[in-house]
């Protein structure tokens, strides 16, 4: 019981110590030494614990605005605005302020999803095995539907029996290889994405 | 035209575009331009944010806007108030229009060359007196087929159109509009738009008061404007002001398109589109003179300007698709390359799924069961393939229709009839993965991989690069002629990681283009070749990796304050870095500018080269007083004067009346929508009559005036929730910011329906039905149509059953109809019919209300 | 149903359309397309390696993204090339019927 009022009594004087109030109705200047408490002496600043900053743009609009990624053992810790940035001068706004709760999101799905013709359900399954399917079913579409010429002899080298969707979201690069493989490399013509939204 | 460049704006119209919402810290600049003095201005049916900061607000009906912009042209035109000076040297205005022209002044409201058998336009009597006129898209163009080669006329090589300067002659450009605008006066703006003459004119003033020498004005758009049947048309209408006004080119002045996504711009350069190969070149055709690639190259490339140019580019990309494979004996693997035989854009697609033309699709980052129109017509469509691949970071509703989707939630189907085998397959996203994004100002920035991406989740990049090693592996024992193509398809990129990520910087470098003998990284277009030894992927972006270890897209160095404010060191613009295009009109005929208060690039006689604040768009060495030499048959751009700044177009010039290129004329005319509550006040001619239609089965349109759906509906989107991606009703912050979804409603028709703030109401069309729950707000005004009360609601389309915050999809309302001109859907004005109550079934009591 | 039925049910649907011209209305070549898929579909899901059912597949694929221009069209309908295609299928409905096996 003595040692319980002896720690109380510790713990008052160690909070009237560690008030900030009384510092700075003393005069002291309210946004440094003044303010300080035993929690925020430890304190330091989240970015301090990245052990990699990139620089990313947000994945909204296409305004463009820079983005400064903080990461720690390849997870995200931060995600601001650019300041160096002419288009966005470090500003973010209500979605773009949120791309770090896009990356970790908890309906994030990390792995392949399957649903076997009339199944009620999905199944995981391996990454590789979704692969191998979908370029056998691509190839066979293709295979099924090409046209390589009228039959008056006019060239097609096309397919009608697939097509894509989507790339206003994606990278340049992968919408190059998108059209390339796809169009250049397969004949489909129906590659289409937002841009006609 | 830049961002930023907004700040020098000293007018700002921002319409078919909610931008403070919407793009936000795009709006800054507006607000800044605003701080600095020029006067802001929003013409939306809605009061929004935007209309709160702006310093006038012009409610117009949904639908109109080709209407109230006319009323501008007008104007103009008759006030006299164009800029005499830029709009005589450098657009077509006294150029002379064939004989055969006919407005829809003198025939109802529909151009000369229309079939109505067809519901399409032939162009031949809209061309230059004489001449024929190419333009550079395949899908819309005149093609290059002159005297020389068996056509009727004249070749743009052979002189310059005939023009009259004085502009007295009928069928001058300006004598053309000047009859075409005639009935837009501030009465029928008022009649037709339902805005008040006196705000109209409010608007026109501004517009005109800010501009000439020393001042400019700019417009903002976004979908508000191209979501229509018309959608092509509202641009050119504002093309034609800024081009009256002297606004293009110049710093403050320009037509900014405020796109939705991080890289729509760039997936239109280096496009997922069917119409087009990389950097807008011409998908061919079947039906077109494209059987060989001499043929393709002689009817798609213009003869005059810089299209001229076009071989060079199509080799380049042959070369960098097929490598070796390409080689002369075989036009470069031209025949690889499929040919169109139509319109194979997403409406069609959808159809083509329905009726079983279509087997397997492949949904890269898209939610078409959310962001498509007749999102129960999709869904029918999806359940009609064999496969469907969904690549998504979080579950779509697209990749689960089969499971929660409309269909099966009203019984209509079950999973166990629905025969599509789906994968679903997780993504990475833009901190997982590396690469490069193009934003709305054409800038293309690259961002770092920083993150692991977490379990199976895979950049685009990688599964694209996956899945054709895994094809090129199954084709490489064929010795079928179909299959040369992907067997010589060049597929070579270095692998990363123990995922084996493919290095998106070689994949640039590709795109940027390089030397075929020794592989060097080619510095600019300048040096492109029609002879197999180069090779480039996409014309435009040379220049983004003009050497070994220099991604331009990286370079991370804007201006110090002060500086001239291009920011040049930031990124890079295609094309060659240029911020604005068509620069060269920032400075007067002699190549001075304009005014020292709006200069942007000017001749520098002693150097003897353009120079100035941005990268000049045009021959960096092209004196202001060179004049083509005629007897020579000049082509290219030797064909275009020193004082040309158009150099895309075959004559240089800034096109108010565009003679080819456009399929529902070639001047903007106000339509109604294809649904609308009212009769078009201008013209018997009720809609677009080249607009796309597939009435069908699921797909019935609202006749005009149609009682039973007598309220204009439009959708928007919210600042906090983005378009149908689910990627924001899966963020906690954002979903909780947006709980629900709404549909707005003024109080007006809230009394006559008995509606209530927050109370239940049914939403219908003849394509299906919804509920959503009232914002009753002021923020929506009934219109005054000439003698009668017309009403709108508006809803946002972001919602859907997936994330921690949904409710019913807008689309479902909303019908397959396509602009005349790029098949881009309607969303922003079609009539629908609204009820108080809740729809009978799951989730909905059939009469609490 | 035997391929020459299916064959020549896409031909009565095809002519449909090249008799009523239809403007801007999907049920006409929609349904053409369907018809054309049936056969399309009958003849891929066949024995493949057989050369004259290869060969007729690549045929019907190319009449159907001729007609498909009609149900897209860029501009105005090509009903030129619809008539060639008409034809094209008629050959192809000839010939499914002149064989022993009208399966196909």
């Amino acid at each position: 019981m003595k040692k319980l009022r002896q720690t109380l009594s510790e713990t008052v004087s160690g909070f009237l110590n560690d008030w900030s109030l009384p510092r700075q109705m003393a005069g002291l200047d309210p946004l440094s030494k003044a303010a300080e408490s035993m929690t925020s002496r430890t304190l330091r600043p989240r970015l301090e614990q990245a052990d990699t900053v990139g620089t990313s743009i947000c994945p909204f609009c296409a305004v463009g605005c820079g983005q400064l990624v903080y990461a720690k053992n390849g997870r995200p810790i931060h995600i601001e605005g650019d300041p160096r940035s002419p288009v966005n001068q470090g500003t973010l706004c209500p979605k773009g302020a949120s791309t770090l709760g896009v990356l970790l999101s908890p309906q994030r799905i990390n792995t392949v999803l399957y649903r076997a013709p009339h199944a009620s359900d999905w199944e995981e399954k391996p990454l590789d095995w979704a692969m191998e399917r979908i370029a056998h079913l691509t190839k066979q579409v293709r295979d099924d539907s090409f046209v390589e010429t009228l039959p008056d002899g006019r060239v097609v080298n096309h397919t009608i029996g697939m097509g894509s969707l989507g790339g206003a979201t994606l990278d340049n690069e992968e919408n190059y290889l998108i059209k390339k493989l796809f169009g250049g490399g397969l004949g489909m013509v129906n590659i289409e994405n937002q841009a006609r939204i | 035209m830049a961002l930023w460049d907004l700040e020098n704006a000293d007018c700002i119209v921002v319409m078919g575009s909610n931008m403070a919402e919407n793009h936000p810290v795009g709006f800054r600049f507006v607000v800044e331009a605003q701080r600095r003095g020029a006067t802001v201005i929003h013409v939306d049916p809605r009061f929004t944010r935007t209309s709160a900061l702006a310093n006038i607000h012009a409610p117009i009906r949904s639908g109109t806007d080709i209407a109230f912009l006319g009323g501008i042209i007008h104007h103009i035109l008759e006030n006299d108030l164009w800029f005499r000076d830029f709009v005589l040297a450098y657009t077509n205005i006294a150029n002379i229009i064939e004989n055969g022209y006919q407005d829809p002044e003198e025939t109802g409201g529909v151009f000369s060359g229309f079939n109505a058998d067809t519901g399409s336009y032939k162009q031949d009597t809209w061309q230059y007196k004489g001449k024929i006129v190419p333009s550079s898209i395949s899908e819309h163009r005149v093609p290059t087929r002159d005297k020389a080669k068996g056509g009727d006329f004249e070749a743009m090589t052979e002189g310059p159109p005939p023009t009259d300067p004085t502009l007295q002659n009928p069928n001058c450009v300006y004598q053309i509009m000047r009859r075409h605008y005639a009935r837009y006066t501030p009465e029928m703006v008022e009649r037709v738009t339902g805005c008040s003459r006196d705000t109209f004119l409010a608007v026109a003033n501004a517009l005109t008061r800010n501009a000439g020498r020393e001042r400019t004005g700019a417009f903002c758009y976004a979908v508000g404007w191209t979501h229509h049947t018309v959608g092509v048309q509202i641009i050119r209408a504002a093309a034609i002001i800024q081009g009256l006004l002297g606004n293009i080119g110049r710093p403050g002045g320009g037509i900014l398109a405020l796109r939705g996504h991080a890289s729509i711009q760039g997936s239109t350069d280096i496009p997922t589109l069917y119409n087009m190969l990389p950097t807008y070149l011409p998908q061919p055709n079947v039906f077109n003179e494209h059987g060989t690639l001499q043929s393709y190259l002689d009817s798609e490339t213009p003869t005059t300007g810089w299209w001229a140019n076009m071989p060079k580019y199509v080799v380049s990309l042959l070369k960098a698709w097929y490598g070796e494979s390409a080689r002369r004996d075989n036009e470069w693997g031209y025949q690889f390359i499929p040919k169109l035989t139509g319109d194979a854009s997403q409406l069609p697609m959808t159809l083509s799924m329905l009726d079983g033309v279509m087997k397997g699709q492949f949904i890269l980052g898209q939610n078409p069961v959310v962001g498509a129109v007749n999102s129960d017509l999709v869904e029918r469509g999806m359940a009609k393939l064999d496969w469907l691949v969904v690549r998504d970071f979080a579950m779509t509703e697209t990749a689960n229709f089969w499971q929660k989707g409309r269909l099966v939630q009203r019984g209509e189907l079950r999973p166990d009839d629905i025969g599509t085998e789906v994968f679903f397959l997780p993504s990475s996203l833009a901190g997982e993965k590396e690469g490069t994004v193009t934003n709305t100002s054409r800038l293309v920035q690259w961002h770092d991989a920083v993150l692991e991406p977490p379990g199976d989740s895979r950049s685009d990049l990688w599964f694209i690069y996956h899945l054709g090693k895994r094809l090129k592996q199954l084709y490489a024992d064929s010795s079928e002629p179909r299959d040369a193509g992907i067997q010589a398809l060049t597929w070579t990129y270095p692998e990363r990681g123990k995922r084996a990520e493919p290095d998106a910087e070689a994949v640039l470098r590709e795109i940027n283009g390089y030397t075929v003998a020794d592989r060097k990284q080619i510095p600019s277009y300048l040096q492109l070749k029609d002879d197999g030894s180069t090779a480039c992927g996409g014309w435009m972006y040379c220049g983004v990796y003009p050497a070994d270890g220099r991604n331009l897209a990286r370079s991370r160095i804007p201006d110090a304050t002060g500086g001239p404010g291009s920011h040049a060191g930031w990124a890079f613009s295609w094309p060659s870095n240029r911020r604005t295009l068509y620069n060269r009109a920032s400075a007067d005929l002699d190549g001075k500018p304009w005014s020292e208060r709006k200069k942007m690039v000017w001749w520098d006689e002693a150097a003897g080269s353009w120079t100035g604040n941005d990268v000049p768009d045009f021959v960096a060495s092209k004196r202001p007083d060179y004049r083509p030499d005629w007897p020579t048959h000049p082509h290219g751009m030797d064909a275009l004067g020193g004082d040309d700044p158009f150099i895309m177009e075959a004559d240089g010039k800034c096109q108010l009346f565009v003679p080819s290129g456009l399929k529902d004329g070639p001047l903007p005319t106000h339509y109604e929508p294809v649904e609308s509550p009212v009769r078009n006040a201008m013209y018997d001619q009720q809609f677009n009559p080249a607009a796309k239609l597939w009435t069908r089965p699921g797909n019935e349109l609202h006749a005009p005036e149609d009682p039973r759906f007598p309220y204009v509906f439009t959708t928007y989107r919210l600042t906090e929730l983005h378009c149908g991606g689910v990627i924001s009703r899966v963020t906690p912050h954002t979903a909780e910011l947006q709980p629900e979804a709404f549909v707005e409603i003024s109080p007006e028709l809230a009394r006559e329906l008995g509606i209530r703030h927050l109370g239940w109401t049914v939403l219908s069309t003849l394509r299906g039905d919804i509920e959503a729950r009232a914002m009753v707000t002021e923020r929506m005004r009934p219109f005054r149509i000439g003698d009668r009360t017309v009403h709108q609601v508006g809803m946002p389309w972001v919602f859907g059953w997936e994330g921690y915050t949904s409710g019913d999809i807008a689309n479902v309302l909303l019908a397959i109809t396509g602009d005349a001109n790029t098949s881009i859907h309607s969303t922003k004005a079609v009539t629908c019919a609204l009820r108080p109550g809740r729809l009978a079934g799951p989730g909905g009591a059939t009469h609490a209300a | 149903m035997l391929l020459d039925t299916q064959a020549n049910d896409a031909l009565a649907a095809v002519d449909r359309a090249l008799a009523e011209k239809p403007h801007k209305e999907g049920h006409t070549f929609s349904a053409a397309a369907q018809s054309l898929c049936v056969v399309r579909d009958s003849l891929s899901a066949r024995e493949k390696d057989d050369p004259l059912r290869r060969h007729w597949l690549g045929h019907i694929n190319a009449v159907i993204s001729v007609i498909l221009a009609g149900h897209f069209p860029l501009g105005s309908v090509p009903w030129d090339e619809i008539a060639k295609a008409r034809d094209w299928l008629a050959d192809f409905a000839a010939a499914v019927s002149a064989t022993p096996d009208r399966k196909g």
